[in-house]
């Protein structure tokens, strides 16, 4: 079973043990990880389940489609490495993988 | 009046209750514990034979279900249970619009409501809420729909959607018709007026686009074609009748329990830090919105048979309210953390205001407790509210100490 590793903006580390094919999101929802909303629930129309995706990770993962580019316009404090945790699917790949949440969703 | 359907072959007897959502017993009063009571004597799934016959869902797993799958469950047939005989459902993108061309009209409204918007509108929100109960703060009394929840949503509306705030003055009438007067041929009239508002601001940002909403909208593509005006104006229009209500019936909904409760008011009062945290337990015990879908294929659900075309309610209030999904649904406990309220919906056509409203209705409790920390029902006076699709407020009259003279 995976583990993603969120860090939140204060330091403080969540691990969460995730399952293969879920995505990231659900992942911290499951393991109650404060910092992730996800209001709309994985549908691409909330843009707060949104995640800064550390740089050496980056290149594992698909790139984002252009729906998520569209939603990735709204989030607060946009930075080259924010995605939307409910488009990162799990993988065994994925194991290890490091999720730095922003200060505030909303 | 209600169109009384005859009984569908495939509707068992026992499970036909005479439940009409506009005419609740104590409906007037508190439709909350007016609909608790009626669920507490019916089953999970059962049939009305009022507007042309529908299935109600007790059950807040099953609600839950229905509302979220849009294969199964289409919102095309239209999505409210009072249509007056014969009328035509239109096109109100997304409300009434399936996959695959929901998300074309549904991203745009995503962006606009989203977390960088929703700082500006924040700004505004405060501006305005401190505005209105500042007006009426040293009264010592107020309607509470007529002096405030009325003038928040719609002035935030204008705001996102680019429009002149001071046509607001015009629209509250129209608004106040649809939402509220149970005459059918008012009620069109009026959505006619906000129709025809609505295509006049679509024709001019059309002719000159700025980067406001509106024009945002006249330029979304379905699919592989230019979206219609009459798509545009309807999107307009849904967002002007649809946006507002729901918020100002939950804000009387909320405030009228903290009328009646002390010991919760000065729980928030002593920690305002607490409002947000204990906003979804409030919403999800004064949940007052409502939905409706069509079965598409024949299939079981609940145990029960329906077959395609069945219509079917999905009321927030009873999924907040279902003894078997929450402990002591009745009470508001703030200790309580719910998550999967469906105040806004669940799924592709999960409310995309609901972050919106979480912040106005927010922003009220923070600013109206710190100015008017005690306060309750006007004595001698009465609530009155109004029972339907929605769980509206008409009448909350409110006093509280007034300062001495200032």
């Amino acid at each position: 079973m995976p583990t993603i590793v969120f860090i939140r903006h204060d330091g403080i580390e969540y691990r969460a043990r995730a399952e293969v094919g879920q995505s990231v999101m659900q992942a911290a929802l499951n393991a109650s990880v404060p910092g992730i909303l996800a209001e709309c629930g994985g549908m691409l129309s909330c843009a707060t389940c949104h995640g800064y995706i550390d740089p050496a990770w980056a290149v594992r993962l698909p790139a984002p489609s252009a729906d998520e580019r569209d939603m990735l316009q709204c989030v607060l404090d946009p930075r080259d490495e924010s995605r939307l945790s409910c488009q990162l699917t799990v993988t065994e790949a994925l194991d290890g993988l490091i999720v730095r949440l922003p200060k505030s969703q909303l | 009046m209600s169109e009384i359907a005859e009984i569908p072959a495939h509707v068992p007897a026992h499970l036909v209750f005479d439940v009409d959502p506009y005419n609740l017993s104590g409906g007037t009063e508190d439709p909350f514990r007016a609909w608790s009571s009626v669920q507490s004597k019916t089953p999970d799934v059962y049939f009305t034979p009022h507007f042309g016959g529908f299935w109600i869902l007790n059950r807040a797993a099953l609600i839950s279900e229905v509302v979220a799958d849009p294969v199964r469950f289409s919102s095309e047939g239209g999505v409210t249970i009072a249509s007056a005989p014969g009328d035509n459902v239109p096109p109100f993108p997304p409300l009434n619009i399936d996959p695959p061309h929901h998300s074309f009209f549904r991203k745009p409204l995503s962006i606009a409501l989203g977390p960088q918007n929703l700082q500006k509108l924040g700004v505004r929100t405060r501006e305005i809420v401190i505005e209105l109960i500042e007006g009426f703060r040293d009264r010592g009394e107020c309607e509470f729909m007529t002096d405030f929840a009325q003038h928040v949503p719609i002035a935030i509306l204008m705001e996102i959607l680019g429009l002149p705030f001071a046509d607001s003055a015009h629209l509250l009438p129209f608004a106040d018709t649809v939402n509220h007067n149970s005459d059918v041929a008012e009620r069109s009239k009026a959505v006619e007026e906000i129709v025809a508002y609505a295509d006049r601001w679509v024709k001019e940002r059309r002719t000159n686009p700025g980067s406001d909403l509106i024009s945002k909208l006249t330029q979304i593509v379905v699919g592989d074609r230019p979206i219609t005006h009459d798509e545009a104006v309807a999107m307009v229009t849904v967002l002007l009748i649809g946006g507002m209500d729901s918020v100002s019936l939950t804000m009387a909904a909320i405030m009228r329990f903290l009328a009646e409760s002390r010991s919760h008011r000065e729980r928030l009062v002593a920690n305002p830090s607490l409002i947000p945290e204990v906003l979804d337990e409030l919403l999800r015990r004064h949940s007052g919105a409502a939905t409706a879908r069509v079965v598409t294929a024949d299939m079981e659900l609940g145990g029960v048979q329906m077959k395609a075309g069945d219509r079917i309610f999905l009321t927030g209030w009873l999924h907040g309210m279902d003894p078997q999904a929450w402990n002591n649904p009745m009470e508001v406990d703030f200790s309580n953390r719910p998550r999967d309220i469906l105040t806004f919906g669940k799924g592709i056509h999960k409310c995309v205001g609901a972050n919106l409203a979480r912040l106005e209705i927010r922003t009220l409790l923070e600013e109206w407790l710190a100015r008017i920390p005690d306060f309750s029902i006007k004595p001698g006076d009465s609530v009155r509210t109004m029972p339907g699709q929605t769980l509206a407020f008409i009448y909350l009259p409110l006093i509280w100490p007034a300062p001495a003279d200032a």
